[in-house]
């Protein structure tokens, strides 16, 4: 799993969102670090799609305004599971490099 | 709402444009959330100032072609149907590396095939781009243009403005958004550290709104300050400013010494700004305005005009306008204009005129060694191909497409292609670094030469076609591949079918392009001969010119200015070691000319604006001594010539008489050329006769000496008048000391010398005459070298090109020739039969050769001196070269063919 598409599932954890606020999520949460393009985005969430960890649904959570044109993703079930695997593997990944003092 | 407006905004409808990009399933899928998305992120990065906007187009851009790349890629191997020569590019490509790893040998002959080819394209390219592509760091470039006075009748391209014409051309012409008149001028600057010469022009007051460069700091100069009088303000180059005034950042209204005038600095150009360009004025240190009352100067031409076009106004109109000005000025002033019309130049085919030619010639060289290296490549494919034959008729038999091998093919000869290109632009990058030392340095911009983007791209451009190109021909023998043959005959049926035809014609095109590269080389060689068989009329030998400007403050007029250079003058010829020394305003071949109208006593005078024009120079007495040039009649200059009035020729009938002038004393006395003596006193003997200069006295001709070739080598002598600088002193002489060991030995002690005389004077340059007309020889000895060199890489790739086909062809006949010994054929008949095949070849080839040169004959004929385009000699020596080296590169196949041992090859069938 890339960071990027970690970045795209963190970000519909707590909520569904449309594709712009996906990139508006992760650019708050990185400070900007992490780039979605239009292109890159898209493309992500197409293969999402197709592996099944994110689904779309055609309205939002309330509360958002409603454009017949947007598409809201949502993280499913696999989704999650797939997240927490990775996030566990990185976890570890941190664990050792903190015993090995390459990192604080 | 507002998103469906901003919908149809230019912007978005580029972007929805570049969607399609992607592949189809994708864009219905997404298209419409991405052209939102992008709408959003658009709206904020404008809010964020210029440096948010660059980097959103940016990321925009890779992210663009990233995905892209990507998707198209996933989504082609997913799609059936006819695919596209991406597909499992990687796979190719990994296959070709796995290739090039295995024939080790095949794939160094390529890649060093291609290194030479490219490198050398590379090379001239950058140099072409620089000179004649690139546009020219001036705003808007491609409007600026050089107006010159043409006279047709003399034979004048190009002449220099007169200073009644501009002025007039300036408020007559309708087509010029500003025009500006320029004279390349020096100064010394004193009071800033040592003094220094400068070099610099001074410029009418439209100059910087011409080339479209404003100064970095400050102001340029005002419409005021055309104004006689009022120009004692300065703009200084970026470098003077850093050098001399320590990049100070009040140097604004600063009052610095140039020639001891006070000058107030107005402005600083930008860092790298040069006006001119070219060529030899390297450096360019200051501008300040010319601020003389020009429109008085009639008949003078001296004047350098540039004028920026009106937008939408083309070279053409801008010609038939001052067509129609020139036309209103020949009106009104019959007696100066009469046959005087006007030409208009876009600068920067003018600044490149004198190496076009030669730039153009060596690109056309390259792009034939380009051609004839391919080809080569192409063929040691073509024969690599063969021996795999066994291998293709296997994978075809076993199901490969033959798309899918071409592919690989081409993979593979892309990426030898571009291994090698990639070493070529390197060993360009290398050559371009060490030009300044072998070019003459003015002859070509040099430092605008680099590999940039565009050579780059040029590279890259050549190396896919000469790849793909050369990639063609073995995949098109594959597509045409029979199987069945092939896997039941093995590899020799294949090869008696396409390969050899097309391997013959491609030697047969490198034959005649061979002898094109050839011939040019061999035209330029005898044209560099003929210009170094050019005696200039002068020695060159230990001669050794020094440029000296006296300022005007402390050397106001003609007689301090005479009193320097004659005092000067003595001390220099009293060294010891010095033969002789002498003075001249212009130095033979560095020197600028002037030329001027005259009027002939005792003969009518010639009808209005037909005036009687000739060059003229002035020098010292000892001039002629000095720099050996004969005395054909009469005498040359003496201490005694003298005069009390200084100058002798007056400019415009306002200008007073010099002080002293109806005093008794020496008459105006002038030495002239043979020329000049041929011109006007074909049958007489002019010595004794009497010529005017423009508003001059009457002034006797006492001596005739010999042509000189005083502007280049390879422009016949034309009249000269020569006068004496006791009688016309400068401002602005050259010093030339001969010497009799090496000249260079004496700067030192001329350097001494000159301070002596006046120890704040700035010593200009000092070269020898021997590097100044060695100078002159830069450009057409590095193209006849150049051109030699690639004809010599031409000659041996040809000639191994052509040994490849034959060793080949040869081979595959061995069971014939077998044949033919056993049945009695002598040995020297196959010697000839494989001969002629091989010369067939050439002659064929040569024949094809002869008619490309017939054309590049006649066109370098026309654009190089010294070239005959029917020049036996080179015509036969470049035949016979040619036929040598066919004849030895099919000599060794045809002997192999002779020893074959029939049993041998006859029961290996």
């Amino acid at each position: 799993m890339t960071p990027m598409v970690m970045h795209i599932l963190l970000a519909l954890v707590d909520r569904d969102r449309h594709g712009l606020g996906i990139a508006e999520h992760v650019d708050e949460f990185t400070d900007g670090r992490v780039h979605l393009g239009p292109g890159t985005l898209y493309g992500a969430i197409k293969r999402l799609l197709e592996t099944g960890l994110i689904e779309d649904v055609d309205s939002g959570p309330k509360g958002d305004s409603k454009d017949p044109r947007r598409r809201y993703y949502r993280i499913t079930t696999p989704g999650r599971r797939a997240l927490e695997l990775e996030t566990r593997r990185l976890a570890d990944v941190i664990d050792v490099a903190r015993v090995k003092r390459v990192i604080r | 709402m507002s998103t469906a407006r901003g919908l149809t905004d230019l912007t978005d409808r580029a972007y929805r444009a570049a969607l399609r990009l992607y592949p189809r399933s994708f864009r219905d899928r997404f298209g419409d959330e991405m052209a939102e998305f992008f709408h959003a992120r658009r709206l904020i990065a404008r809010q964020g100032g210029w440096r948010a906007r660059a980097a959103f187009w940016r990321r925009l851009v890779t992210d663009l072609a990233r995905s892209v790349w990507r998707e198209r890629g996933l989504a082609h191997a997913i799609a059936s149907g006819p695919r596209l020569v991406f597909t499992g590019a990687t796979a190719n490509v990994r296959d070709a590396f796995h290739f090039v790893r295995r024939s080790p040998g095949l794939s160094l002959a390529v890649m060093l095939l291609m290194t030479v080819t490219i490198g050398a394209a590379t090379s001239v390219f950058s140099v072409v781009n620089a000179a004649l592509i690139r546009p020219l760091p001036f705003g808007d470039p491609g409007r600026i243009v050089n107006v010159f006075e043409v006279r047709p009748e003399d034979h004048v391209a190009r002449n220099a403005v007169g200073g009644h014409e501009f002025p007039v051309w300036e408020e007559r012409n309708r087509v010029f958004e500003r025009m500006a008149a320029l004279v390349y001028s020096g100064a010394t600057l004193t009071g800033a550290g040592d003094p220094v010469a400068l070099q610099g022009a001074r410029v009418t007051s439209g100059f910087f709104g011409v080339i479209g460069v404003q100064p970095a700091i400050g102001r340029a100069f005002r419409a005021e300050e055309d104004a006689p009088g009022r120009g004692l303000v300065v703009i200084l180059s970026h470098r003077v400013w850093r050098e001399r005034f320590g990049g100070s950042s009040d140097i604004l209204g600063r009052t610095i010494q140039l020639n001891d005038q006070p000058f107030q600095v107005v402005g600083v150009m930008p860092q790298g700004f040069h006006f001119p360009l070219l060529p030899s004025a390297a450096q360019s240190d200051f501008w300040s305005p010319i601020a003389e009352p020009i429109r008085f100067y009639r008949g003078r031409h001296f004047l350098y005009v540039l004028a920026r076009l009106k937008p939408e106004v083309t070279i053409e109109q801008a010609r038939a306008d001052m067509a129609r000005v020139a036309e209103s000025l020949r009106a009104d002033l019959p007696e100066l204009n009469r046959g005087h019309e006007t030409t208009v130049v876009g600068l920067q085919k003018d600044l490149a005129a004198g190496v076009r030619p030669s730039l153009l010639l060596l690109f056309g060289a390259v792009a034939c060694l380009l051609f004839i290296g391919c080809s080569n490549v192409a063929g040691l494919l073509l024969a690599r191909n063969l021996a795999r034959s066994r291998e293709i008729g296997v994978r075809l038999a076993l199901g490969a497409g033959r798309l899918g091998i071409a592919r690989q093919m081409l993979a593979e000869s892309v990426l030898l292609a571009s291994a090698g290109a990639g070493l070529g632009v390197a060993g360009a990058v290398i050559l371009v670094g060490a030009l300044p030392r072998i070019v003459p340095r003015e002859m070509l911009p040099l430092d605008r030469v680099s590999i940039d983007a565009s050579v780059l791209i040029f590279a890259l451009a050549a190396t896919l076609l000469t790849g793909v190109l050369f990639g063609l021909a073995p995949v098109l023998q594959t597509l045409r591949f029979d199987l069945a043959t092939v896997l039941k005959q093995g590899q020799r049926t294949l090869a008696s079918a396409a390969h050899p035809r097309l391997r013959r014609t491609l030697v047969i095109g490198q034959i005649a392009l061979t002898l094109v590269l050839v011939l040019g080389a061999g035209l330029m060689m005898r044209a560099l001969l003929a210009l170094e068989r050019v005696h200039p009329g002068y020695r060159t030998d230990g001669i050794l010119a020094i440029d000296l400007e006296l300022p005007g403050a402390r050397y106001p007029g003609a007689v301090q200015q005479r009193a320097f250079f004659d005092d000067l003058v003595t001390r220099t010829a009293a060294i010891p070691g010095v033969v002789s020394a002498a003075a001249t305003n212009s130095v033979p071949i560095a020197g600028g000319h002037s030329g001027i109208s005259i009027a002939i006593e005792g003969r009518p005078d010639p009808p209005p604006g037909n005036d009687e024009a000739a060059r003229y120079r002035i020098v010292s007495a000892d001039y002629f001594r000095t720099m050996g040039i004969p005395v054909i009649r009469g005498r040359t200059f003496r201490a005694a010539d003298a005069r009390l009035a200084v100058p002798i020729i007056r400019w415009f009938a306002q200008q007073p008489q010099p002080d002293g002038y109806n005093q008794p004393q020496p008459p105006p006395v002038a030495v002239i050329n043979q020329a000049m003596a041929g011109r006007f006193w074909a049958d007489e003997n002019p010595v004794g006769r009497r010529i005017r200069i423009l508003l001059s006295p009457w002034i006797e001709i006492v001596g005739v000496v010999g042509d000189t070739y005083n502007e280049s080598l390879q422009e016949r002598p034309i009249p000269e008048i020569y006068l004496h600088d006791l009688q016309e002193p400068q401002a602005r002489m050259s010093i030339l000391v001969r010497s009799a060991n090496d000249p260079i030995a004496l700067a030192p002690v001329i350097r001494s010398t000159i301070s002596t005389v006046d120890k704040s004077l700035a010593i200009g340059s000092m070269r020898t005459m021997a590097d100044v007309v060695d100078e002159s020889f830069g450009l057409p000895r590095l193209t006849s070298w150049l051109l030699g060199t690639f004809a010599a890489i031409a000659l041996g790739l040809m000639a191994a090109g052509l040994y490849g086909l034959m060793a080949f062809t040869t081979h595959l006949r061995l069971p014939e020739i077998g044949v033919r010994l056993a049945l009695g054929a002598g040995r020297p008949q196959i010697s000839r039969m494989v001969m002629r095949q091989a010369l067939t070849l050439a002659v064929i080839g040569m024949v094809i050769g002869i008619v490309l040169s017939a054309w590049l004959a006649l066109v370098v004929s026309r654009e190089f001196f010294g070239v005959e385009p029917v020049d036996p000699v080179i015509w036969v020596a470049v035949g016979a070269v040619l036929f040598g080296s066919t004849a030895i590169a099919s000599w060794w196949p045809a002997r192999r063919a002779a020893r074959v041992d029939p049993t041998v090859v006859l029961r290996g069938q």
